[in-house]
Order: structure tokens, then C-alpha cells, then sequence
């Protein structure tokens, strides 16, 4: 047999039913009412498809996989949580209308004791498979509803036994025990409501709750009304039920409030000013841990590279290590050096600085840590860029006389800053956003006295946004932290952007 | 021979996968989401009436602090079925909509009034009461012999005499927020909001700068200044450890700590300058059920037969050492055992408030308190700022 | 001699002194996981209270194991990183090769799309990720493979560029030569590229699993608080999360249990890992 016929047809083989797992899982997540997913799944499913077995295209066979997972994994999220922006989605609004709407009338039931408990029976009607509940009620009637309709019925007096129950109801079947059980699902979010406002709930598989909701919703008018006090609440714009003379009423749900989010950071001082200050930090930590770091790289470099010195292997050996521990790992040891008086640094420098509860001593910590993880790699691309630069020009520098500062100054630095400018601008961009060295250390504080939100003196954008989001005591604002996370990206990116075009330019200087 | 092999893989991975589908939940099974930790205990007290009833019972550890995620996850149709949260989580689980009123399942007697205020909001109950937990006084018995103080001027002078003789770095170990402060907070008169008949839902009426605590706010600055307090504001429990602190304020989570390191400790109430007791805030554990839960009927049935029972009290809580709230399991518990002096000074404090502005009261509050520490501004004045920031936060001026 | 102390020695001082910052947490990491009281602030650099109990403590506990947590970083951290290098390096040899309309696109949007930073988009993977546990449950919230799966989608990052860059060194001369020999364009990557290219993969693949080893945000968010599904990352903050009770003790054992193996294969690989970073800044 033909080896290579075989490789090809065991390659189509492979494909082919990894295409169709993914048509099947794709099914299964419709079923499932994944919209999104199963879409995706389809769509992923058609494209490998096309792109292995029909297109031309070489590239898009190595970029189709890395591709999809991008999609789902970074490019969806990510327009996700923008769109989430222009919600007002936070604590309390979290439910959708109609159910803020039923869990406010809901949990306004004023209880009505029965004399005996009120016992239902389940029915399915022939035909519509609908389950209804037939129950009776004060008077002699009987009622049957399925929890949108409710009527009255009188049964036939024969099929009814003493105890009330009913045998027989004309184009229905009456469940037995063990088929209600099978209806549980259905019975426990069945609320049955004369119109009386009377309301019935099964609260077992025999057992009605009968009670009064304080609440009464009219769907026509979208309004809800407190039958005890009368007043009426109508929908504000910031998805809650408001009453004329303000009083607001709990659960709200997740209104889409436009770009309210984005203008409250301009408009909302209680925003605004911990922001600035925010803001203000991100870039001044990031320009300073890059330029710090740059140098102290560099000048290490600079020292270590250095022919006579035999141990080089040995110092960048250590020079490393900072890298190789996990950086999770040795910022909280480094959070708990840190600890001011009875701290190991303050201890072992017989200093007495409150790290980590002063302002800015904090930012100095924070400085101090970005600074051992990140000294290293400066270190190596600086003495990888100085050891790239061809000997031919030291020496001809040295020969015409150039002392070593010239030699430094005019040829090694411009040389090296070329070299490794790019990777300058990816380091600033990385740490705008060096959300662990903040958050670990210093958990973004020591917290700004003033302020209504948790926003601190070492927080950067990235950890401000965080905290808004995850922490329940700002309110989980998802909507405001979503709207900050467009902002972040739009700094991020613009500064790269721009960082990135100033380097094509100096590249074409020189 | 290559395509056979294919095959058979192709169909073992299919098969993974259909195999691997999620069941709908079989009827007769209820989810509850507990603490991390603590499945093994929750399993075992359970374990019982699931085999009595067929029901399965799954246990899984998904909560932490705060309220499990119920927020999002509930509406979502992500959430369990019941699920434990500490009582001052309760305003703010209403407020979302995401739990189902229990009034009528409680069984008011069961439980001390004071625990039933933690779960109570808007004049209905909303949790069932499992476990309480407060902080207390630990006193070093190595370095004070006479045992835990029994006034406020005793704790006083011998943290001073021990301070100035070089024994002790610091008279009392102890965080400077106002979970921890709030016992030296209520001795001189603050407060937070108005308890009224059990229910905080006034936050019109804030008590961080209350003309009381105005009058004793000086106090506390001296108390700063003569090292009762440890102004590093660590809480790192190494000074009570190596007996260079006679007093801490430790909670049950500490006392393994404190055991290992071998320590001689007597657990006791904190002393009031006023002669009576000072009062920490307690906290609740409770269970709650999930509005959009998918098995109601079940729950419910759980939580009548299991959760309220005297004994679930009691194996929840001797696997984590807080003090059980049911009334009937308190009385088994041994009141000179270490859970047994947590209870009795639990008994006479005050359960958090479970309203949901108490997220703004922490901000302001502990802000305070920092700058206290960091000696930014005096007690007085700090209150007030905070008092006042308070005030305006939540409209109340 | 003069020679030495003029030229050498300074340099010696100046080595000893940056060593001393660069080693200065681990020494305390290790002071702090042999002591038994669990403390850093006041920790002694020889321990008072010596002995092992830490690290007994760290596989004995239930709730907490370690051995299990290593388990499954080691697992997630392998297979995650294993899955972007071979995404990655795919990507990069066709950015580098391929000449195509949207090639410049799909750069800068691999550049940009790595901007916005996941973590924040952790509410939305968790709800994807619950969601496909409903139709699947080895997909879902607390397994592994949904995990891996997230980490792969950020295989299009840094790392392609790092490899496209390297790619780029490789004189095109070198695929001219073999399809002429009639090799198919993946039979040249197969055969070719690769081989050349392991330094560089190797170099890759260590970046990439100490990552993610290191990631704990969308880790906890996905495995959740079960303790038999934490990694190490996640697993160890237990110890001292929240701000009562810290107990340093066995987290900085972990933590030290933890960082020996990586720190080896750091050193170990310290030639590869060198010139790829190196001639990374020299290209550019």
C-alpha cells in the first residue's frame, strides 16, 4: 500500500472526525440553548473544513487554530465585558425586568392562614401536555389553573370522594403521586393568582401557600402597585421600580443605561478624583520602573561585561534567579518583609518606615519590588545589545582617541537604546498593566482617606478596575469597571501604538 | 492498520465525549455550596437523612467570604440550590433578589434572639442559623498569672506596668479596623447604626462620631500613645506568641496557632471602662436558599429536617470550632471549653449589621482607624471625617 | 595585582551587593519555611523555633494538599504550555514566511488583542466556561482542560512574536533549497525548521509554563475553591488569604517547594534561555 496514501488518508481521517465531534458538541449546546457557543462551534467546525480540505491558502492553515481559540477565549470576552459597559450592571442589578418585577411581588406576600391546609391535585390537559392544578378554595369551588389562566370548574358530584378529592375532570389526566413527583420542576415556579390578589403557590407535592402579595404589577401600564399604602412605582432609567416621591424599591435588574458609565467619570466627582489620581500612578509607575530598571540593567551590564572578570557566568547566574521564582510566590514574601517596625527590612536597616501604610513609602515599596523582578531582564537584552555591537567600531572609537565616557556616551548607548527600544515599549505597556506587583504587595493601598471607593496610593488602572469589579464591598460594578477596562485598553494600546511609530521613525534616522 | 487504529480512537474520544455530557439532575438531589474546608462536615451530618430519603446530597466548597457569587450566578441559572453566607452578606442578598424568603420555615424558637436579628431583614427571615463566631480576649497567662481581667483598669495597668518594665513590646495584639476595634468602640460609646427591636434597617442614624464617643474619643488616643494599642497596625500575632503582648484579641481560626506554639491562654470577654462588658461584633453563619434554585421542594425539606436540627448545629460546628446557634446544641457544649468561653462572651455581643450600606461603613470606618494608626489625625477628628464622609455617602444629609 | 584591585574588585562588591538584593526574599522564604511559628514579619534569619513542621504540615493537611496542587499545576502548566508553543510556533513560521494580505492585520492584532488584559474579562470565561459545563461537564468549572483551553487562546501573544522574530533570522534560503526538492511547505516546517528552531522552543516553552504556573486570577476563577483542584499559585494563598490568620509557615514552605524545581530548569536552561532573549533584542 502506498505509505503516503495512507498518511493522507489517516490525515483526512483525523480531520474529518474532529470536524464532526465539533458539529456534534455544536448540536448539543444548541439543545442546550448556547446560542453563542454552539454558533461558534459550527462556525469553527465549517472553517476547518474549508481552510484544510478546500482553500489554497497555506498561512491560513497555521493561523486557523491559534485563531479560533483567540476568538473565544480573548476577542469575545473582551467585546463582552465592553458591551457590559453601557449597562448599568452592578449589586442589585443583576436580574433581568421580569424578574426584579417577580421577586418584588414575591417576597411582599403577607401569609393567609387556613384553617385546614388548601390540598391541590395535578392534572395534564389531553391534548396540550400543559400541567394544571385543580384545588379548592373557600367556597365550593373548585379552581384550575396553570399559572397564566385561572377558571372556576364544577365537577360532576359523583366523581368527587368525601375528602374533597376528584377522580374525574373531563379532557384531563389526574397524576398519580408518582407522576406529580415527575412534575416537580414545573410545580415549584408555579404562582397561581385569583383576582382578588389572592395567591397560591404549591409548597410541596400536595400543599398549597396561600397568601397576599403586598404588590400587585399591571403589565399594561408597567407599574406596580402597593395595594396596602396605594402608592404606585413606575421604571426609572437606572433599572428599578421608583415611586413618586422617590422611594426606590429592591431587587433593581440590569437596564442598558447608554454611555452613562463613561460620562460619570468626567461628570462624577466621587469618581473622577480617585480616578485622576489613578491615572496619574499608572504612568508615573510604569515610566519609572522601566527607566530604573533600563539603567540598572544597563549599568550592570556594562560592568559584568567586563573580559578580566572570570565569574561573569556566576553573577548573571544569580542576577537571574528574581526571574525564576514565580512572581505570585515572592511578591506576598516580599508584602510580609515589608512589614513596618517588626518587618525584616525595617529590622535589619534599624530603619522605622511604614511601608506599606504610608502613601508614598508604599509607592517606593512597589517601586523597589517591580524593580528586583525586572533588573534582570534588562540585564540580559542590554548585554545581549552590547555584546552585539561590532567590535570593529570600539576599536576604531579607540583608536582615534575616544576616551572610554566618549566611547560610552556616543556609540554604546545610542547602540544599545536602538537595539532594545522595542522591547522598552513592550516592557511600558506590560507594566501599565502590572496588575500582580500591585495588587499582591500592596492590594493597591494604602486607600485614599476621601474616598467613596477603594481606590489607593499604589493602584494602577488595571487594579482600581479590578477591585471595582470582584470587590462585593464596591458594589461589584461590573458596568463602571467595564467601562474602565475600554479606557485602560485605549491607553495601553495608544501608547504602544505611538511608542511602536516613534521607533520606525528613529530606525529611519539612523 | 493506521486507519483502524484511527478509528478505534476516534470512536473512544466520541464516546469521552457523549459520556461526558452533563445529565440533567436526576430527580431527588439538591446542591449546597459551602465554605472551602468544610464539605467533610456538611457531608457527614447529611449523610443520614439522604439515606433515608434517597436524596442525594451534593456538597461543594464554592464560598469564601461575601456571597458566593450568588449575585451573578443565581439569575444566571448557575447557582446552587442553598448555599452558607455569613449573616452581614443577608442586605445586600435580598437587595440582589437572589434568595427566597425562609420566614416560615424558621423555627423562631430554636434560636437566641440576637442571632435571629442577624438574619432577619425587612421583617422577614431569609437564613437558617448554624454556627455563631466572635473574637474574644486571649490573656497570656505566662506573663499575667492572675488570668483575664476582669475590669477595664486591671487590663489597663497591667499592660502598662508590663510595657514599661521592658516585658512587653505592646499591651493588646490586634488589627486597628473596626471589626476589631469595635469592642473599644461600643466601651466608649460609638456605633455604627441604631439597633431597633432587632432590626438595623434605620442608617439614617450613624454613631461613628456620637456625642459620647466625642467626649471619650481622647482615650483612645492615650491608650495609642502608652502602646495598648501596636500603632504598626500588623496584627501579626508573633509578639502575643512570644509573650512579648499579655493580651490579644484572637478568633476560633487562631487558636490552633496559639496550641502550637505551646501557649498557656485564658479566652474571656473584653472588659468595658464603664465596668460591664465590651461588645464585639458576632457573626452569623447561616444557610440560605437560592431563588432560582432547581430543586425548591427538596431544599425545603432539607433545611426543615436537617439544617434546623440541634445536631447539624452541632457537627458543623465542632468540625470548625465557632459555637453552635442553636439554642438546644449551645446547651451541650462544655462552658469552660474553649468554644464554650468564644459562646459565652458570643451570647452578649452584637450580630453585624446585615444591611447592605455596611460595605460603605467599612470603607469609611477602617480608613479612619488607618489614620489613626499611622497617627495622621486623632481619634476624634478622624471619626468625625468619617462620620460625616459616611453620612453624605448614604444621603443621610 | 594593582591591575585586579583597580579593574576587578569593585566589580566584585558591586556583584556581591546586587546578589544580596537579587537572593534577599529567597533567603527569607527559606528562613520562614523552617520555622515553626509561622511568622515573617518577626522572622530571625536562623530560626528560634526550627524544625520541619511546615512542610509536614503541607502534605498532611487534607483540605490543603500540596502534593495534589502540584499535581495539577505541573499537568495544566505542561499541556498549556505545550499547546502555545505549537500554536505559537505555527503562527509565527506563517507571519514569517507567508507574505499575505492581511499579514500586518493579524500582527498588530495579536499585538493589540493581548492589551486588554484577561483578568478583567474573567466574569465572561467563567460564564463560557459554565456554560459549556452544562452541555459537557469535562468542559466545565473545576476540571483542567477548559483551563488549558483558556490559556492556549493567549498562545497568539508575546510568545509568536518572540518566535516570529527568531523565524525571521533563518535565511529563506533554506525552504527555497528544499522545495526544490520537492518538500510540501509543511514537510519544510516538519523537517527543517524545527529542528533548528528547539533552542528557541525550549525558551518559549519555560516562559511560557512558568506563566503559567504562576497565573492564579483566571486559574481560581475557573478551578474554583475546591481544594483538590487548586494549583500550587492558588492553593498556597489559602494559607494566607484574608487578613486574619495568616499562617506563613507552610506558605512559604510551598513556596519554596515550588520555586526548586522551576529555579533549576531556569539555571539549567539558563544558555538557551539567555541567547533567545538576547538575540530577541537584537533583532528586535
Amino acid at each position: 500500500m502506498n505509505i503516503k496514501a495512507v498518511s493522507k488518508g489517516s490525515k483526512y481521517l483525523f480531520a474529518f472526525g474532529f470536524i464532526l465531534i465539533l458539529l456534534v458538541m455544536g448540536t448539543k449546546l444548541y439543545q442546550d440553548k448556547a446560542w453563542f457557543l454552539a454558533i461558534f462551534f459550527y462556525v469553527s467546525a465549517a472553517l476547518i473544513f474549508y481552510t484544510y480540505s478546500i482553500s489554497k491558502s497555506t498561512p491560513a492553515k497555521y493561523l486557523l487554530p491559534g485563531v479560533l481559540l483567540l476568538t473565544l477565549f480573548h476577542i469575545y470576552p473582551a467585546f463582552y465585558s465592553g458591551a457590559v459597559a453601557f449597562t448599568n450592571d452592578s449589586n442589585g442589578h443583576q436580574l433581568t425586568k421580569d424578574q426584579a418585577i417577580a421577586a418584588i411581588v414575591q417576597d411582599s406576600k403577607i401569609p393567609i392562614a387556613t384553617q385546614e391546609p388548601v390540598k391541590y391535585q395535578t392534572l395534564i390537559e389531553e391534548g396540550s401536555k400543559k400541567v394544571f392544578v385543580l384545588f379548592k378554595y373557600e367556597s365550593e369551588n373548585y379552581w384550575l389553573s396553570d399559572g397564566n389562566a385561572i377558571r372556576s370548574v364544577s365537577p360532576d358530584p359523583r366523581s368527587v370522594l368525601v375528602d374533597g378529592t376528584v377522580v374525574k375532570v373531563g379532557g384531563f389526566t389526574i397524576l398519580s403521586p408518582d407522576q406529580t413527583q415527575a412534575q416537580i420542576a414545573v410545580l415549584q415556579n408555579l404562582v397561581i393568582n385569583l383576582d382578588s390578589g389572592i395567591s397560591f403557590q404549591p409548597q410541596d407535592l400536595e400543599t398549597l401557600e396561600v397568601s397576599q402579595p403586598a404588590f400587585m404589577y399591571n403589565e399594561a401600564k408597567d407599574e406596580l402597585i402597593n395595594t396596602l399604602s396605594g402608592e404606585s412605582y413606575e421604571p426609572n432609567d437606572n433599572g428599578q421600580m421608583v415611586s413618586k416621591s422617590g422611594e426606590v424599591l429592591y431587587p433593581g435588574w440590569k437596564a442598558n443605561i447608554g454611555w452613562r458609565n463613561f460620562s460619570s467619570i468626567i461628570t462624577d466627582k466621587e469618581i473622577r478624583r480617585p480616578l485622576l489620581a489613578v491615572l496619574v500612578w499608572t504612568f508615573a509607575n510604569a515610566f519609572l520602573l522601566v527607566l530604573i530598571s533600563f539603567l540598572m540593567g544597563l549599568v550592570l551590564a556594562l560592568i559584568f561585561n567586563f573580559p578580566a572578570l572570570r565569574s561573569k557566568r556566576f553573577y548573571r547566574t544569580i542576577f537571574i534567579i528574581p526571574m525564576a521564582i514565580p512572581s505570585v510566590l515572592s511578591l506576598l514574601v516580599w508584602s510580609g518583609l515589608f512589614t513596618a517596625e517588626t518587618g525584616v527590612i525595617d529590622r535589619l536597616f534599624h530603619i522605622s518606615i511604614p511601608w506599606l501604610t504610608h502613601p508614598w513609602w508604599a509607592r517606593v515599596a512597589v517601586l523597589i519590588v517591580e524593580l528586583w523582578i525586572t533588573f534582570p531582564y534588562m540585564f540580559l537584552i542590554t548585554t545581549g545589545a552590547i555584546q552585539a555591537i561590532p567590535g570593529e567600531i570600539l576599536e576604531a572609537a579607540a583608536i582615534d582617541g575616544a576616551s572610554p565616557a566618549k566611547s560610552f556616551t556616543q556609540i554604546k548607548l545610542p547602540l544599545v537604546v536602538r537595539t532594545v527600544a522595542p522591547l522598552l515599549v513592550a516592557s511600558v505597556a506590560m507594566a501599565l498593566n502590572n496588575f500582580g506587583a500591585i495588587y499582591l504587595l500592596t492590594g493597591g493601598g494604602p486607600t485614599f482617606s476621601n474616598s467613596n471607593g477603594n481606590a489607593g496610593a499604589t493602584d494602577i488602572l488595571i487594579s482600581y478596575t479590578y477591585k471595582l469589579a470582584f470587590n462585593s464591598q464596591e458594589g461589584n460594578n461590573y458596568g463602571l469597571a467595564s467601562a474602565l477596562s475600554i479606557l485602560n485598553f485605549l491607553i495601553v494600546g495608544l501608547i504602544s501604538i505611538y511608542g511602536l511609530k516613534k521607533m520606525k521613525t528613529m530606525e529611519g534616522i539612523n | 492498520m493506521k486507519l483502524h487504529r484511527l478509528g478505534v480512537g476516534l470512536l473512544g474520544v466520541s464516546l469521552a465525549f457523549f459520556g461526558s455530557m452533563a445529565p440533567a439532575q436526576a430527580a431527588g438531589s439538591i446542591t449546597v455550596w459551602v465554605n472551602s474546608g468544610e464539605e467533610a462536615s456538611y457531608k457527614a451530618a447529611s449523610a443520614a437523612w439522604s439515606a433515608k430519603t434517597g436524596v442525594t446530597v451534593n456538597i461543594v466548597a464554592k464560598c469564601g467570604l461575601g456571597d458566593c457569587g450568588m449575585s451573578k450566578l443565581g439569575p444566571a441559572g448557575a447557582g446552587p440550590d442553598l448555599f452558607t453566607a455569613s449573616h452581614d452578606n443577608t442586605g445586600s442578598l435580598v437587595k440582589s433578589g437572589v434568595v427566597t424568603s425562609l420566614s416560615s420555615v424558621v423555627k423562631k424558637a430554636s434560636y437566641p434572639s440576637a442571632v435571629l436579628s442577624g438574619i432577619t431583614f425587612n421583617y422577614q427571615q431569609w437564613g437558617i442559623p448554624i454556627a455563631v463566631s466572635n473574637i474574644a480576649l486571649a490573656t497570656n497567662l505566662s506573663l499575667v498569672p492572675a488570668g483575664a481581667p476582669k475590669t477595664w483598669k486591671e487590663l489597663e495597668s497591667t499592660a502598662t506596668s508590663l510595657i514599661s518594665s521592658g516585658k512587653a513590646n505592646v499591651g493588646i495584639v490586634t488589627h486597628l479596623d473596626g471589626y476589631f476595634m469595635q469592642p473599644f468602640f461600643d466601651s466608649i460609646g460609638g456605633y455604627v447604626f441604631q439597633n431597633k427591636n432587632g432590626s438595623y434597617t434605620n442608617t439614617k442614624q450613624v454613631g461613628l462620631y456620637s456625642k459620647s464617643l466625642a467626649k471619650n474619643a481622647s482615650l483612645m488616643d492615650t491608650w495609642l500613645q502608652k502602646k495598648i494599642f501596636d500603632k504598626s497596625n500588623t496584627y501579626d500575632g508573633s509578639n502575643f506568641t512570644n509573650g512579648k503582648a499579655p493580651y490579644s484579641l484572637v478568633g476560633p481560626w487562631s487558636i490552633a496557632g496559639l496550641d502550637k506554639a505551646g501557649m498557656k491562654y485564658e479566652i474571656s470577654s473584653i472588659p468595658s471602662i464603664n465596668g460591664g462588658t465590651a461588645r464585639s461584633f458576632s457573626g452569623v453563619t447561616a444557610v440560605y436558599m437560592n431563588r432560582y434554585a432547581k430543586n425548591k421542594f427538596l431544599a425545603k425539606q432539607y433545611l426543615v429536617e436537617v439544617v434546623q436540627s440541634a445536631a447539624f448545629s452541632k457537627a458543623i460546628t465542632a468540625a470548625n470550632n465557632s459555637y453552635p446557634a442553636n439554642i438546644e446544641a449551645a446547651s451541650s457544649i462544655d462552658p469552660s471549653s474553649v468554644a464554650g468561653k468564644f459562646g459565652a462572651y458570643g451570647a452578649v455581643c452584637i450580630p453585624m449589621p446585615n444591611v447592605s450600606e455596611m460595605n460603605q461603613v467599612w470603607t469609611y470606618w477602617n480608613n479612619a482607624f488607618a489614620d489613626w494608626a499611622s497617627g495622621k489625625a486623632k481619634f476624634g477628628a478622624a471619626m468625625e471625617s468619617a462620620s460625616k464622609n459616611l453620612n453624605k455617602a448614604l444621603g443621610n444629609s | 595585582m594593582r591591575f585586579w584591585l583597580k579593574k576587578v574588585l569593585w566589580r566584585h562588591v558591586v556583584g556581591i551587593v546586587v546578589a544580596a538584593f537579587a537572593l534577599f526574599p529567597l533567603v527569607w522564604m527559606i528562613s520562614a519555611a523552617f520555622d515553626v511559628t509561622g511568622q515573617i514579619s518577626t522572622q530571625q534569619l536562623i530560626p528560634v523555633h526550627k524544625g520541619l513542621d511546615n512542610f509536614v504540615q503541607l502534605f498532611s493537611n487534607k483540605e490543603k494538599p500540596f502534593g495534589i496542587w502540584s499535581k495539577n499545576s505541573l499537568i495544566i502548566a505542561i499541556s498549556a504550555a505545550g499547546m502555545q508553543v505549537i500554536i505559537g510556533a505555527l503562527a509565527a513560521y506563517s507571519l514569517s514566511r507567508h507574505r499575505f494580505k492581511g499579514r500586518k492585520l493579524t500582527l498588530t492584532t495579536i499585538l493589540i488583542v493581548q492589551m486588554f488584559p484577561q483578568l478583567l474579562a474573567a466574569t465572561t470565561l467563567f460564564l463560557i466556561i459554565n456554560t459549556f459545563g452544562r452541555s459537557f461537564a469535562i468542559l466545565g468549572l473545576g476540571h483542567q482542560l477548559p483551563l488549558i483551553l483558556v490559556f492556549g487562546g493567549s498562545a497568539l501573544g508575546v510568545n509568536t512574536w518572540m518566535l516570529k522574530s527568531f523565524f525571521d533570522t533563518l535565511p529563506t534560503e533554506i525552504d527555497e533549497a528544499a522545495k526544490i526538492d520537492g518538500a510540501g511547505h509543511f514537510e519544510i516546517f516538519r523537517k527543517i525548521i524545527i529542528p533548528l528552531a528547539t533552542p528557541i522552543f525550549v525558551v518559549t516553552f519555560l516562559l511560557s509554563f512558568i506563566g503559567i504556573i504562576n497565573e492564579y486570577l483566571i486559574t481560581s476563577v475557573i478551578l474554583g475553591l475546591d481544594g483538590k483542584n487548586m494549583t500550587v499559585a492558588v492553593g498556597l494563598q489559602q494559607f494566607i488569604y484574608g487578613q486574619y490568620g495568616k499562617n506563613w509557615g507552610p506558605f512559604t514552605a510551598g513556596a519554596l517547594l515550588a520555586t526548586i524545581p522551576v529555579m533549576t530548569l531556569f539555571i539549567f536552561l539558563q544558555k538557551h534561555l539567555v541567547s533567545g532573549l538576547v538575540s530577541g533584542s537584537t533583532k528586535g
